[in-house]
């Protein structure tokens, strides 16, 4: 049986229909056009803090039986590492013990030749901005016992802020003081933290 | 908005919010100097501590008398006719002065005094 005229006008549109949405599309995509941008890359930064006391190891100072007036006298380098310039904040964030108001403690800030053993200060130069810090310990832990706390050093000859391989001395002076109510008594162990932050 | 630019556009977006989060946050790195302590004597100077007791011989050397404190002078003295002798923080050695005469520093009698403990050998007869 063969088909009419009618069916076979429609199976040819229908045909016709199909080629031409194919077509059409192909015609659309020729259109388009990209364009890129190769190579890109992103790095971060970093930021380094370390010191000379051999990992934290030894401690600036473990002194026992002092009278008023005795005490130590002890340096730590700490330098800046990494690749960002920052900032570098000191502060402790130990508890202290009954003797913590009764200890002086004056911290500063300078330069050492040579290459002396942890914690001596031959040939110790303070920096010319003086002390960074001279009271209590207490008061220092009061003051000072976080990054936002923390106890800011304008970095080496007092600059604006510290910039990879600096390196900064700090010279501790650590005395019990001239009071009655120090007898017998302890700080505790506790800790000074530098931290470094880029900014 | 085709969505070659949306992807851009939550790009841009991304690095964005990246880019805020450190400036806020910083890189931050520590070191710490860990275990210090300060303790300070058991007695000042200008305040002397003074404590007095008793102890049984038992003809032991080097034996380890214990007070509460540092002391700076320890007097030992018999309760019978022996001769007492004293020390000071400032002796050396195996060394005590017997308070009679004019006695040279004898050993083996108050040997020794340490941060809470004063050694004291036997007395002698």
């Amino acid at each position: 049986m063969r088909s009419s005229t009618p069916r076979r006008v429609l199976a040819t549109l229908l045909v016709l229909s199909l080629m031409g949405a194919v077509t059409g599309g192909t015609t659309l995509s020729a259109l388009a056009s990209d364009t890129d941008n190769a190579g890109n890359t992103f790095a971060a930064g970093s930021v380094n803090i370390a010191d000379n006391d051999g990992g934290g190891s030894s401690p600036l100072y473990n002194l026992t039986g002092k009278e008023p007036g005795q005490g130590a006298q002890r340096c730590i380098k700490v330098t800046y590492g990494g690749t960002l310039n920052g900032e570098v904040r000191l502060y402790t964030d130990s508890a202290l013990g009954a003797l913590g108001p009764y200890t002086d403690i004056t911290i500063t800030p300078g330069t050492q030749s040579g290459s002396p053993a942890f914690a001596s200060c031959a040939g110790f130069t303070p920096d010319p901005g003086g002390n960074l810090f001279s009271g209590t310990l207490s008061g220092f832990r009061t003051a000072h016992s976080d990054w936002a706390t923390g106890l800011a050093d304008a970095g080496p000859g007092n600059a604006t802020s510290w910039t990879p391989g600096d390196s900064v001395v700090y010279r501790y002076r650590v005395t019990v003081a001239d009071d009655d109510a120090a007898v017998n008594k302890t700080t505790g162990t506790h800790r000074f933290v530098w931290e470094g932050q880029n900014k | 908005m085709s969505p070659r630019r949306l992807i851009v556009a939550a790009l841009c977006l991304i690095v964005g919010v990246t880019g805020a989060g450190a400036t806020w946050a910083a890189f931050s790195s520590t070191t710490a100097n860990t275990g210090n302590s300060l303790t300070s004597s058991a007695a000042t100077p200008g305040h002397a501590r003074v404590a007095t007791g008793t102890y049984t011989g038992d003809n032991v050397d080097s034996r380890d008398i214990a007070v509460a404190f540092q002391p700076h002078v320890v007097i030992v003295k018999g309760t019978n006719t022996q001769t007492g002798a004293v020390r000071t923080v400032t002796m050396t050695g195996d060394a005590a002065k017997p308070m009679a005469g004019g006695t040279a520093l004898t050993a083996n009698v108050i040997q020794g005094l340490t941060a809470t403990v004063s050694r004291s050998g036997p007395m002698r007869a």
